[in-house]
């Protein structure tokens, strides 16, 4: 099984005959044609030798006209607090995510049955099947789309940060002054915007892959629909007795690693001698939203309460109704 | 009916209801306003007792609770009263011109019209604060809908719910604050008393609503 990484869209969506179908007629007409991403950890070198790792270059040349720029006069503390997030002077940073590097290749070292090993291990957003970024934004502007993709819209994000607290990962990442709360200047709302990937959602519309994917040298990472990358996963989990992270973790993602060291070793050397909140871990968090479900029900069933309650409270009353002409 | 120099303005079913819509409501106004990262920047978070204000999770299941209240309670009210068939509270012909003359009133220091059980301010103010908390409860249902069962919606759909679900709440804070205030004025202050114990003086009716006094008297 494999996947020709820079036209597969079109490949796929010819094969149900869709493709000149405009999106949303093409999404109704294959029901639902998620799509998934996988990175294999055995191929990824970490684009040894090179000044910057081909997806961490391809990633921000391709966004570069989207990156903040802040009005300089707003770049100050978010009264009450004594803090603002301010990366603009860091740009250059590739070595972990920013508002500026939504893409960045983790180096770990490990001692695996008693040899060293470097991993090397492209991080980014999961893209997750129930994403508590989105359901939980106040202003809706994190979105997820039929096909996976979880992007954030800048026009309407105020930066207040939530989407990065919910998120197992802290991918959002913020950059003060700039966005809406700008307009809104002396009111102590907002705080800026939040960044992070989007899978290139303007090139999956084209049938593209994304650029990262496009610009790998050694083909660690592929795009597909989402059986054909699982099949693919279980696939090479089998051939290199190996691992697999984001099938199944926060209750499903459209990211999905396969690495012949298991992610709890990886996870342990990522976390060590660090605030593992600081990190982006292989750990195994739980989806706040799943467990929504049952306590949004209780709410849902109420109103029946109230019609009982009112048909109840009027049988027998037969007091006067002082309000009649 | 009449105690002493009292008349019954609001039976004990319909205080106990207005309180339960009046206290689930500023719940979910708390805890709507919490699901914006607010609390944290101001400390609220800091005080003793209130570390649960920043944490959404917990905003979220008070928000489900309250919105349960809240919704039973609605209901509730529209049902029983369509029952016993009150609508001293619908708006009627020639409310807004009425409304316009009880201002004038106010401000000039003359006679007011004379008025039914409630004013026609009362009234419109009813009507808007109906609309406000439909529109809070059907977009908000959609969305607790959505997330019981995390089905597919568009994502520019599901946008104009929740910005729908935020403009409202803004309505409706405007709204609880115009009806606080309506208590300042000081010709309102004797009904202040009324959602509590349910009555009020027999004179303060005789004189200001005469219309409801004649037919509760008689
Ligand atoms: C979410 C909050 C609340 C809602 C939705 C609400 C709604 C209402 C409505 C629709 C009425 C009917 C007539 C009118 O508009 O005056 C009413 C009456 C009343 N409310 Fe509220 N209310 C709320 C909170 C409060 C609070 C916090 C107080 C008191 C401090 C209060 C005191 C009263 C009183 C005294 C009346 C009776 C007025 C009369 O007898 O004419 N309400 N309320
Ligand atoms: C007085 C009535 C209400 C007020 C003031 C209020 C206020 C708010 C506010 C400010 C938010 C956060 C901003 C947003 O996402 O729009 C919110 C969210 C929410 N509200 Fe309400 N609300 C009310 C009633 C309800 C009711 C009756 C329900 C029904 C179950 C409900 C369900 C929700 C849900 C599920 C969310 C989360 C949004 C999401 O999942 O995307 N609310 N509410
Ligand atoms: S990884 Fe974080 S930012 Fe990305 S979709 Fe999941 S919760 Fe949202
Ligand atoms: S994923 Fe490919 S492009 Fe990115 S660092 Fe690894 S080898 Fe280089």
């Amino acid at each position: 099984m494999k996947f020709d990484r820079r036209t597969f869209l079109a490949g796929a969506l010819a094969a149900a005959s869709v493709a000149a179908l405009p999106k949303k007629e093409a999404q109704a007409a294959t029901g639902q044609p998620a799509l998934s991403t996988l990175i294999d950890l055995t191929r990824c070198n970490g684009c040894e030798g090179e000044a910057m790792p081909r997806c961490v270059e391809a990633c921000r040349t391709k966004n570069k006209s989207r990156f903040p720029e802040p009005n300089p006069a707003m770049l100050k503390n978010y009264w009450p607090k004594d803090n603002h997030e301010d990366w603009s002077e860091k740009r250059d940073n590739i070595y972990r995510l920013t508002p500026y590097n939504w893409l960045f290749v983790d180096e770990i070292y490990l001692e695996v049955e008693g040899k060293e090993e470097r991993v090397n291990i492209p991080r980014r957003c999961m893209h997750c099947d129930n994403p508590p970024c989105v359901s939980l934004c106040p202003f809706g502007t994190a979105k997820k789309d039929a096909d996976g993709p979880v992007r954030i819209e800048p026009e309407l994000c105020f930066g207040g940060a939530k989407c990065r607290a919910v998120c197992p990962w802290q991918v959002p990442q913020r950059q003060a002054g700039v966005g809406p709360y700008t307009m809104i200047d002396p009111l102590p709302v907002g705080a800026g915007v939040m960044y992070k990937c989007d899978l290139c959602r303007d090139l999956l519309d084209q049938g593209k892959a994304p650029k990262c994917i496009a610009a790998c040298p050694k083909e660690a990472l592929t795009i597909g629909p989402k059986e054909e990358i699982h099949t693919l996963a279980d696939q090479l989990q089998e051939k290199y007795q190996g691992y697999i992270y984001g099938r199944d973790e926060h209750g499903g993602t459209a990211t999905i690693y396969v690495s012949k060291i298991p992610f709890a070793l990886l996870d342990a050397a990522i976390t060590e001698d660090v605030d593992p909140k600081q990190v982006m871990r292989f750990h195994q968090p739980v989806n706040e939203g799943d467990k929504q479900h049952r306590k949004a029900s209780v709410a849902l069933l109420a109103p029946i309460a109230g019609v009982i309650g009112a048909f109840a409270a009027t049988i027998s009353k037969k007091d006067a109704n002082d309000e009649q002409e | 009916m009449s105690k002493n120099e009292h008349i019954v303005r609001h039976p004990l079913t319909v205080r106990l209801t207005h309180w339960l819509i009046a206290s689930s409501g500023l719940l979910l106004t708390f805890s709507g306003i919490g699901f914006m990262p607010l609390y944290g920047r101001f400390y609220l978070n800091e005080l003793p007792g209130m570390q649960w204000v920043s944490d959404f999770q917990t905003q979220m299941n008070v928000h489900y609770l309250s919105a349960a209240l809240f919704m039973a309670a609605c209901i509730f009210h529209v049902l029983y009263h369509l029952k016993r068939k009150e609508f001293a509270l619908i708006p009627r012909r020639g409310d807004v011109m009425e409304s316009w003359l009880i201002i004038k009133a106010m401000l000039c220091h003359k006679k007011e019209p004379a008025h039914d059980k409630f004013l026609a301010e009362q009234r419109i103010a009813y009507a808007a604060f109906a609309f406000t908390i439909a529109a809070l409860i059907v977009s908000g249902y959609f969305l607790a809908l959505k997330n019981s069962m995390s089905f597919f919606i568009a994502p520019e759909t599901l946008q104009l719910f929740i910005l729908g679900h935020l403009t409202f709440t803004f309505l409706f804070i405007l709204q609880v604050a115009l009806h606080l205030a309506a208590f300042l004025i000081k010709a309102n202050r004797p009904l202040l008393g009324t959602m509590f114990n349910g009555q009020v003086e027999r004179e303060y009716a005789e004189k200001r609503h005469p219309r409801w006094f004649k037919r509760v008297s008689s």
